[in-house]
């Protein structure tokens, strides 16, 4: 479970993000939609650690984050809207270097490193160096080692950006999976027909505050995701 | 013409940005600009002692001569400077892309890069020439042909360097730039290359002391191959403006040269370079599992040893150790380094501890630097990694890379000024120390001024502010140290226990900065965008 008790972030002194409020169930496959700069991606980094704030706490299946990252992180894979990887390794040392990290065994690892890549098609490019990677096989290869470890919470900004058709299609019917198997996925898009189909609940932020929030049919009532995403921009 | 100003005006202030701190608060832009005037005093003024004391010793017959050798140890300086930089500025630069989709010519884009790297080696090259031909007009006098001479000299000094070096790292890069392993070749055939310098350059240095009639000769051969700054030093010192005139054109013309060559092969040879390596029939085997450290260990290691501007700019120091290691093998004749150092009645080995100190301090940043994790911080960040074992492989990768090179030239040392091994124990302990301190006062300084977003490595191991304040920390508490100790030994306190009181002062230091580091460091390491 994912639990975000009053969280508030500032840069420079100017609140971003006030006293949000979210929970996050067990296998539910979670959409995260707003207009550029509304705070999807601060929320979502500092879910994952990677950027402190000052007001509140995000809590990984009961651990804080702030107190105790180590064992929220060991729960966790993020993939950024925008993967830079390391470009003086092949793709891998990349992987390898993931699989120690979370400890790994030659065995695991060789199984999982070769059905996900076999599936994402990126298996003949594994000795290649990264820099000789495109985006979306650069995004490939985030998402191998993002799944890799078998996480149990996936949290992914714009994971969809740079895929082609097929690995699109793979990507959700994975994120699917992980869900139907009582891990949660919490993702952020600008393609609402996406979320609309593929997630059960959703949030809308707007100027850092959660505006709208619930299960997907709920929130859309009669409507389509785009028109009530474009109201809500309206009456801003 | 707009639009090359405006090339111009966003590389140099992306150069400049590091340095003064842009967009951060008043107060730490002073302090930053601060720092920087006192490095570059500090440095200029090494530069005018060593003037000084050759002026002030060689009879005026031989100021000739001298305003030669100062002239071509300014442009050799300046070769150096830019060749560790040329591949980082001319090829392979982060924002190509961006600029090739704009409406630009290429013509604009490589000319906007080629003078801001004319701008910034221009700078450094006064550093070191500003100093040597202001004592000299101080000891020799200057008419105001000469000094107007000398200015335009000046202005055109970086040149020529930047071709040569410019020319030498395509070459370089392009024949390594096919098969697996070009990032390694890069960078290690680059400091096999600096080291060969080096040794060819002191070596020589120390036979022609041991060998002064051989002077002359070599004078005539170097006015041969340094024809440009034969023609500049004459014009200068002989007031002759057309030997000024072909020293002008000569570098405007060469760098013409380079302009155009660059222009036709400057997408190719980018490209060419940027290539990554792609493996033909690829079949894959998993690897053994590693732990956390070792893991992270391993990953600087590629980096480093993949990165020729990172390494060729801070395995210098070390590298310097092993070079003078030899030193007194070529000094043979005249008086030894044994008998100096017994005329003071102190044993030979004292000679290690000022170099160890020195050149330890001059290069103190190998990869104890989270500003290399650039754009790539998320993925540390977000694993399971605890900010100590990222902390504690950046300190292992700079004992990994420096210790085994100062411990082969303390072995050297024990050879060729036979000291025996029980008194080489302390050097080691010193070798140790001081590392730890370079490494911990890096990390320290670099989570206060960390530089995430860069275009260029160059721009983060070579002219970030990090960088320049941790050597001016480590050069300014150096030059404490050695004052104190000579100072303890002029005041007839025994060598031994100087020594010993040196290394405590450096293990205590080590102490604090560990403290600070690996006890309060994950509050910074938190602050640090990724």
């Amino acid at each position: 479970m994912i639990e975000i008790k009053g969280y508030g972030k500032s840069y420079d002194k100017k609140k971003v993000i006030d006293n949000m409020d979210l929970t996050v169930g067990d296998g539910e496959l979670f959409g995260f939609i707003g207009h550029n700069g509304a705070g999807k991606t601060t929320t979502i980094k500092s879910m994952v650690g990677i950027l402190e704030f000052e007001q509140g706490d995000i809590f990984i299946n009961g651990s804080s984050i702030r107190k105790d990252p180590i064992a929220c992180k060991s729960q966790i894979a993020y993939i950024p809207d925008t993967p830079n990887l390391y470009d003086n390794l092949t793709g891998v040392a990349y992987l390898n270097f993931i699989c120690n990290i979370f400890g790994i065994s030659k065995e695991v690892r060789k199984q999982r490193i070769e059905e996900f890549a076999t599936e994402l098609e990126l298996i003949s490019n594994l000795g290649d160096s990264i820099s000789s990677y495109s985006h979306g096989m650069k995004q490939k290869l985030a998402i191998i080692g993002a799944l890799v470890h078998q996480p149990r919470i996936m949290v992914l900004d714009e994971p969809f950006v740079g895929l082609d058709p097929k690995a699109s299609f793979l990507v959700k019917g994975l994120m699917r999976k992980l869900c139907d198997q009582g891990g949660i996925v919490f993702f952020s898009s600008h393609i609402l027909e996406v979320v609309e189909k593929l997630c059960d609940r959703i949030a809308i932020i707007q100027r850092g505050a959660i505006v709208k929030h619930g299960k997907t049919s709920e929130v859309m009532g009669d409507q389509s995701l785009e028109q009530v995403f474009l109201e809500m921009v309206e009456h801003e | 013409m707009n639009k090359l100003l405006t090339l111009i005006k966003l590389e140099i202030t992306n150069t400049l940005a590091i340095f003064l701190q842009f967009g951060k608060s008043k107060k730490r832009r002073i302090r930053s600009t601060v720092g920087i005037v006192l490095l570059v005093l500090g440095i200029a003024g090494v530069f005018a002692f060593y003037a000084y004391t050759i002026l002030k010793y060689i009879p005026t017959g031989f100021f000739p001569y001298v305003l030669f050798f100062f002239l071509v140890f300014s442009w050799i300086m300046s070769i150096i400077s830019t060749m560790a930089t040329a591949s980082g500025h001319l090829f392979g630069f982060r924002d190509m892309d961006t600029l090739m989709a704009l409406p630009l010519t290429r013509s604009e884009i490589l000319a906007a890069k080629l003078i801001a790297f004319v701008v910034t080696s221009f700078v450094t090259d006064l550093i070191f020439s500003v100093p040597l031909l202001s004592v000299f007009f101080y000891f020799n006098g200057v008419t105001l042909l000469q000094a107007v001479s000398a200015i335009i000299v000046l202005v055109f000094f970086p040149f020529i360097p930047i071709v040569l070096s410019g020319l030498l790292s395509f070459l370089f890069s392009l024949i390594v730039s096919k098969g697996k392993y070009k990032a390694y070749l890069k960078s290690i055939g680059g400091v096999v290359l600096m080291i060969g310098f080096l040794v060819l350059y002191y070596g020589y240095s120390f036979y022609l002391q041991d060998h002064p009639e051989d002077i002359p000769a070599l004078l005539n051969v170097l006015s041969v191959v340094f024809k440009p700054i034969s023609w500049a030093s004459d014009g200068i010192y002989y007031e002759e403006p057309l030997k000024i005139l072909y020293f002008v054109l000569l570098n405007l013309g060469a760098f013409a040269l380079l302009v155009v060559l660059f222009q036709r092969v400057f997408l190719r040879v980018n490209n060419v370079l940027d290539e990554g390596f792609k493996e033909k029939n690829y079949v894959y085997k998993a690897a053994g599992q590693e732990g956390v450290l070792l893991t992270l260990l391993k990953r600087d290691f590629v980096f480093y040893f993949t990165t020729p501007s990172l390494m060729m700019n801070t395995i210098v120091g070390p590298l310097m150790l092993v070079v003078f290691s030899f030193m007194p093998t070529f000094a043979t004749g005249g008086v030894s380094l044994n008998d100096l150092t017994a005329f003071f009645g102190l044993d030979s080995s004292i000679i290690l501890y000022p170099m160890i100190l020195f050149f330890l301090s001059i290069a103190p940043y190998t990869a104890s630097c989270i500003s290399v994790e650039g754009e790539g911080f998320w993925i540390v960040k977000s694993l399971p990694v605890k900010p100590n074992q990222l902390f504690l492989s950046k300190l292992l990768l700079h004992l990994v890379v420096c210790l085994p090179l100062c411990f082969i030239s303390l072995g050297i040392f024990s050879f060729t000024l036979s000291i025996p091994f029980l008194k080489i124990l302390p050097a080691l302990l010193l070798v140790v120390a001081v590392l730890l301190f370079s490494g911990l006062l890096g990390l320290c300084v670099n989570m206060r001024n960390p530089k995430m977003v860069w275009t260029s490595i160059t721009r983060v191991v070579k002219n970030s502010m990090s960088v320049t304040v941790t050597m001016l920390i480590s050069m300014f508490v150096t030059a404490v140290v050695l004052i104190a100790a000579v100072y303890s030994l002029y005041r007839g306190i025994s060598q031994d226990v100087v020594i010993y009181a040196v290394i405590l002062f450096f293990a205590l230091v080590d102490a604090c900065l560990f403290y600070l580091v690996f006890g309060a460091g994950d509050k910074h390491y938190l602050k640090i965008p990724a």
